[in-house]
C-alpha cells in the first residue's frame, strides 16, 4: 500500500470515528491531543485499526504521542514499521 | 483513626515489606514512610499549615503517594489532580480549594507553565528530577534534591481527630463547575476498614491500583491496603486500558485483590485473553462504579473460580454505601444483580417524592446517613454541609430479602467507563464556544454525545472538539458531535431531551469498526 493510501485511510477514519463525518478543518497536521480526539483510551483504538488495516502492529512504547500526533505523524510510523517487516528476514 | 498515621507501624514492624510497587519505583514500608516524613517536613518548612490544601498533580506512582501522605501528615488536605485534565480545568479547581502548594511533575509543569500559573498557586514543587524552569513573578518551584534532602524525622498532624477534612475529590458538577466534595478521616477509613475487615486483607495480599486518585475507588486500594501493611502494585493507564498487557501483570505481580470498574475486567476478557490463561492468584474482585452486564459477569466469574466478587455502591459522597457479595454466578435468568444492603455502618432509607418510605419493591429515592457521608461541598471555602440523610438522586427498590436494586437516575448525571459526568457540565463547556447557541449531551451506548445547535454555520466539529479539549478531562469530551439545524423541544418551548436522543440515535451512522480492546465500542 502507497504512501497516499494510508494517509487517507488513516484521515478517513479518524473522521469518520470522532468527527461524526465532518471533514472541515481537519488537515493531515491538525494536532489530534489538542483537538480532543486523541486520549489514552482512544489511542489504543486506533492502533488497533492501524494493525487491522496495514498489518502495522506497533510495539507499546511505538504508541506515544510522538508517534500518534497528527494524521502524518501516523502515516510515517505505518511506514516505517512496513518498511522494517519487510527488511526483516 | 487517620490517614496520616497509617504505614508508620509498618515501618517499623516489618520495614522491608514492599509498600509501593511500580510504575518505575518501588518502595519499602520504611521508605514510603520516610519519603512521606521528608515531603511533610518540607511541606510544613515552607509554611503548609494544617488545613491548608495541597495539590497533588503527579502520575499515580510511588511519588505521587508519598506527596498525599505527605500532605496529610503536614496536617494539611490533600487534593488529588488529575494528570490528564487540561490546566484550564486545573485553574478552576485551584481558584475553588484555595490552592497554593502543588506537586507536580516536570512534564505537568511545563504545561502549567505554557497556559500561565494560576493565583493561588504560589509554591510549586517538583516529585521528580527535571529542569527547573524560571517561574513567573511571585511563583516559587521547590526542586526535587531539596525536598529529597529534607527531613525524615517522623512528622505527624497536630490534630487527632478523625473528622479533619482529610482530603477533596473533585467531580463534575451539575451547575456546570467541578465541585469539591469533603471528606474526613472518618469517612475514607469507615469505608476501608469495612472493606479490609470483609475479604480479611493481610500483608502477603498484593492490592492492584487502577483507579485514578482523583476517583473515589483509590481510596481503598490505597488506605485498605496501608492499613493492612499489604503491598499495592500501581498499574499504569495504558497497561490498564490494554486487556493482554493488564493480565500479563496480574499473573507476574501475582496480583490477589482487584477493585475497578466493570469495563477495566471486560478489557481482560475480550481480546485480553482471561478466559484461555485465567488468573489463579485473584482472591478477591470489587467492581463499582457502573452495572456490570450479567453476560460478561456470568463469564468472569466463571473463569475466576477462587476468586470472591463483590459489587460496591455508592456516589462519591458517600463512598461505599452498600455491597453485595457474590456467592455463586448468578442464574442466567437474572436480568440484574442487587447492589447489595447497607454496609460500612451506614444506614438507609428510600422515600418517595414527598419523604415517605416506600413500600419493599416500590421505586423510590436512596438516602444515605452513617459515617461515611461526606462533610459536605468546598463550594468556594463555604461550605455547603451535607444533608442528613444524604440524598443520593438514586431510584431503587428493595426485594423482600433486604436487597436493594439499582433504578437509574432523578437527574442528569451519567457514567462513561465508570467515569461520574453532570451533562451539564459538558453542556456549558459547549456553550461558552460563542459558535454555539445551545448544546444537549447524554450518554449513548458507552459513549458520550453531544447535539449542537450552531449559530455559526461555519463551525465545524473539529472546533467544537478542540474547543472541549481546552476545558474539560478527556473522558468528558463528547466522542460523538452532531450539528444540528434544530432542536426539538417541547410544548414549553424547552429543549426535548428525549426526543433529541431518539432523533440522533436515528441518524447514527454506520459505528466505527469495533475493537476487542475498546469495550465503549461493543454492545454487551
Amino acid at each position: 500500500m502507497n504512501e497516499v493510501l494510508i494517509r487517507k485511510t488513516i484521515h478517513d477514519y479518524i473522521v469518520a470515528t470522532w468527527l461524526s463525518g465532518d471533514e472541515r478543518d481537519f488537515s493531515d497536521d491538525a494536532d489530534l491531543l489538542q483537538a480532543g480526539i486523541l486520549d489514552s483510551f482512544t489511542t489504543l483504538n486506533l492502533a488497533a485499526f492501524l494493525d487491522e488495516s496495514f498489518r502495522a502492529a506497533l510495539d507499546p512504547t511505538e504508541i506515544n504521542p510522538h508517534n500518534f500526533r497528527s494524521v502524518n505523524a501516523l502515516t510515517q510510523t505505518v511506514l516505517a514499521k512496513l518498511a522494517l517487516a519487510s527488511t526483516s528476514p | 483513626m487517620r490517614i496520616d498515621r497509617l504505614v508508620a507501624p509498618f515501618a517499623r514492624t516489618s520495614p522491608e515489606h514492599i509498600a509501593v510497587d511500580g510504575p518505575g519505583e518501588s518502595l519499602t514500608y520504611a521508605q514510603l514512610d520516610q519519603l512521606a516524613n521528608r515531603f511533610a517536613n518540607y511541606f510544613r518548612a515552607h509554611g503548609v499549615a494544617p488545613g491548608d490544601r495541597v495539590g497533588v498533580h503527579v502520575p499515580r506512582g510511588a511519588r505521587a503517594i508519598a506527596a498525599l501522605l505527605g500532605a496529610s501528615r503536614a496536617g494539611a488536605v490533600y487534593v488529588p489532580l488529575d494528570p490528564s485534565s487540561p490546566p484550564a480545568r486545573m485553574k478552576v479547581i485551584a481558584a475553588d480549594c484555595g490552592l497554593q502548594h502543588v506537586v507536580i511533575t516536570p512534564t505537568l509543569l511545563s504545561n502549567w507553565l505554557a497556559a500561565g500559573v494560576c493565583a493561588p498557586v504560589c509554591h510549586l514543587y517538583l516529585a521528580t528530577d527535571g529542569n527547573t524552569p524560571t517561574p513567573p513573578a511571585g511563583v516559587i518551584i521547590h526542586p526535587w534534591a531539596d525536598i529529597a534532602a529534607a527531613s525524615p524525622a517522623p512528622a505527624v498532624a497536630g490534630s487527632d481527630s478523625p473528622d479533619d477534612l482529610a482530603y477533596l475529590l473533585y467531580t463534575s458538577g451539575s451547575t456546570g463547575t467541578p465541585k469539591g466534595v469533603m471528606i474526613s478521616h472518618r469517612n475514607a477509613l469507615a469505608f476501608a476498614e469495612w472493606a479490609a475487615q470483609t475479604i480479611a486483607l493481610a500483608p502477603a495480599d498484593r492490592v492492584a491500583s487502577v483507579a485514578p486518585f482523583h476517583f473515589d475507588l483509590s481510596v481503598f486500594d490505597l488506605w485498605a491496603t496501608f492499613s493492612r501493611g499489604a503491598t499495592l502494585i500501581v498499574v499504569d493507564e495504558s497497561t490498564v486500558l490494554s486487556g493482554r498487557r493488564m493480565l500479563d501483570r496480574i499473573h507476574a505481580q501475582n496480583i490477589t485483590v482487584w477493585y475497578s470498574v466493570p469495563s477495566a475486567l471486560m478489557l481482560m476478557l475480550d481480546g485480553g485473553g482471561l478466559e484461555e490463561r485465567g488468573a489463579p492468584s485473584l482472591r478477591v474482585v470489587f467492581f463499582a462504579g457502573e452495572v456490570f452486564p450479567m453476560r460478561h459477569l456470568r463469564r468472569a466469574m466463571a473463569v475466576l473460580p477462587r476468586a470472591r466478587f463483590h459489587n460496591l455502591f455508592g456516589p462519591t459522597e458517600t463512598n461505599v454505601c452498600l455491597a453485595h457479595a457474590l456467592p455463586e454466578i448468578p442464574a442466567e435468568t437474572e436480568a440484574a444483580i442487587p447492589i447489595g444492603q447497607p454496609s460500612c455502618g451506614d444506614s438507609i432509607a428510600i422515600v418517595d417524592e414527598q419523604g415517605r418510605p416506600v413500600t419493599d419493591g416500590e421505586i423510590g429515592e436512596l438516602l444515605v446517613d452513617g459515617p461515611t457521608v461526606m462533610l459536605g461541598y468546598w463550594n468556594g471555602g463555604q461550605p455547603l454541609p451535607a444533608r442528613h440523610p444524604y440524598p443520593t438522586g438514586d431510584f431503587v427498590a428493595r426485594r423482600p430479602n433486604g436487597d436493594i436494586m439499582y433504578h437509574g437516575r432523578r437527574d442528569h448525571m451519567v457514567k462513561v467507563r465508570g467515569f461520574r459526568i453532570e451533562l451539564a457540565e459538558v453542556e456549558a463547556a459547549l456553550t461558552q464556544h460563542p459558535g454555539i447557541r445551545e448544546a444537549v449531551a447524554f450518554a449513548k451506548e458507552g459513549h458520550l454525545v453531544a447535539a449542537v445547535l450552531p449559530s455559526d454555520p461555519g463551525l465545524s466539529v473539529l472546533a467544537i472538539k478542540r474547543h472541549c479539549s481546552a476545558r474539560l478531562p478527556p473522558y468528558m469530551i463528547p466522542s460523538d458531535v452532531r450539528l444540528l439545524a434544530q432542536l426539538p423541544r417541547t410544548s414549553s418551548g424547552k429543549v426535548d431531551r428525549i426526543a433529541v436522543q431518539t432523533s440522533i440515535a436515528d441518524c447514527i451512522p454506520s459505528s466505527p469498526k469495533p475493537s476487542a480492546e475498546v469495550p465503549g465500542e461493543r454492545n454487551p
